[in-house]
């Protein structure tokens, strides 16, 4: 067994790395972590994932491995779930272009052969045969996303070291959203926040992040400098599903 | 590696470890990737002040790792799965509904069997439905353990220890770890202050660690936590 180590603080970024950008940005309460990731467009063949910290408070090392672990969970169980898209793509078109000849073929013949039985199976056939089509559409649209993730299966790793985030275009939203939040004699509510995120700071994944966090059954954060444990998911074109810690995307 | 991480809970007579709530997707996606990731890379997540032997937490940090792996957790595509079904049901009635209908015609006969079986028959035999492959895990290396301070953490720690009564102190730590959105600690202090002995904590809250004082005192303990990040915004 190899001994205890404490683990290394946060450094500047490895030069091969994949940035997964982790914001500590204000809430209602206290302070919660958002990352601004669209883990389809990492290339783990590239280099390496590493978390970009961009925080004005402080992160105990426990508190950033947290963070650290909560993005590898989320990061590989969204390659699991997106690998098998897109996967012999051409295999798919040529079935879904069978589909419409099938479907195609049927309508043809109902069209000329009209009897009322007929009209009923012309209305109901869609329903059978639009799934199959939608399936190779899928798979021609996400053959991208679905190599990625296959990619990071394969090649994938997080590395065990945070980074300073150091983009200066993230680095001033942040400031102007900490800023707005900081303003004296001003209430700090997440109706605010999101509303300054979208029109003061124009930071469409903080703006999400807010509203998702508004809309959640536990819409206060918990007090904590650090909320992010009990926060909410958002993933694109999904529903916020619960999970562990904070997401958005900025496109 | 896989980065985990687990929590050294502190209690009056040692630590409580558990998994963090990530293990377990961390682990149901392991199958998944190349095996030279498969080793464990746990970051034990404690407060300042560390009373127990090395040898000791990285034991019991693997076995509450190895319980959320063995515990494993809520299967992330039921919901999919439910529509898919549903699906598969709309297609049977539907290639069912074409035969019957279809009068000794071949065309809609042959688009009902497309739904009845052909397309799914045809989907397996291209293998555009196969699921990502899975090999069993083991870890290939031994688990490297790291000790992490934990500001939150700490904060409860110190707030407990003003406290005399055990129960008053685990009611109080719960609250506490509530509003700094520590759930799975939380937990932790919510059992003890329930009367559950450390020692009969069932397992998927956690595994008690003595402190050291009750252990060998010539281990050496834990190493001191590393001064906090940097200030960029």
């Amino acid at each position: 067994m190899a001994p205890l180590e404490p683990s290394i603080a946060v450094q500047d970024s490895d030069p091969n790395a994949q940035l997964i950008d982790a914001f500590v940005v204000p809430t209602d309460t206290g302070s919660a972590v958002l990352i601004d990731a669209d883990y389809e467009r990492l290339d783990a063949v590239a280099g390496p994932f590493q978390i970009a910290l961009y925080s004005r408070l402080p992160l105990s090392m426990g508190e950033l491995a947290v963070i650290r672990a909560r993005v590898e969970a989320d990061l590989f169980a969204h390659a699991v779930r997106t690998a098998p898209e897109g996967r012999r793509w051409v295999l798919a078109l040529l079935m879904g272009l069978l589909e419409v000849g099938v479907v195609g073929v049927l309508l043809a013949f109902l069209f000329l052969n009209r009897e009322p039985i007929h009209a009923v199976v012309a209305w109901a056939a869609p329903l059978g045969f639009v799934p199959g089509v939608l399936h190779a559409w899928r798979a021609v649209a996400r053959r991208r996303a679905g190599g990625s993730a296959r990619a990071t299966l394969e090649v994938g790793e997080l590395l065990p070291t945070t980074a300073v985030g150091r983009d200066g275009d993230s680095l001033a939203r942040l400031r102007d959203l900490w800023r707005f939040a900081d303003q004296p004699n001003e209430p700090r509510d997440l109706m605010r926040l999101e509303r300054a995120a979208r029109i003061r700071v124009r930071w469409p994944a903080a703006a999400r992040f807010y509203r998702a966090l508004a809309a959640a059954p536990d819409a206060s954060t918990p007090a904590g400098r650090l909320a992010w444990l009990r926060a909410r998911v958002r993933r694109r074109g999904a529903a916020p599903q619960p999970l562990t810690y904070l997401e958005a995307r900025s496109q | 590696m896989m980065n985990l991480a687990c929590w050294a809970v502190p209690i009056r007579d040692g630590y409580v470890l558990r998994a963090d709530r990530s293990t377990a997707a961390i682990l149901q996606a392991a199958p998944a990737r190349s095996p030279q990731f498969w080793g464990w890379r746990i970051a034990l997540i404690q407060p300042q002040s560390q009373q127990f032997s090395a040898p000791l937490a990285a034991r019991a940090a693997v076995m509450a790792v190895d319980y959320a792996r063995l515990a494993g957790g809520v299967a992330p595509q039921d919901q999919s799965r439910r529509r898919g079904r549903m699906m598969i049901w709309m297609e049977l009635a539907l290639g069912l509904a074409l035969i019957i209908a279809s009068g000794g015609h071949w065309v809609p006969s042959l688009a009902g069997a497309w739904l009845l079986a052909g397309r799914r028959w045809l989907r397996w035999l291209l293998g555009l439905d196969a699921r990502v492959a899975q090999s069993p895990t083991a870890p290939a290396q031994s688990p490297l353990v790291s000790s992490d301070a934990h500001a939150g953490l700490g904060r409860i720690e110190r707030s407990m220890r003003e406290v005399d009564d055990d129960t008053a102190a685990y009611a109080l730590g719960a609250v506490q770890a509530r509003a700094e959105g520590l759930d799975e600690v939380a937990e932790v202090y919510e059992a003890l202050a329930g009367g559950t002995p450390p020692s009969t904590l069932p397992p998927h809250i956690g595994f008690w660690v003595a402190d050291e004082t009750q252990h060998n005192l010539s281990r050496p303990a834990l190493p001191a936590p590393v001064a906090a990040t940097g200030d960029p915004g």
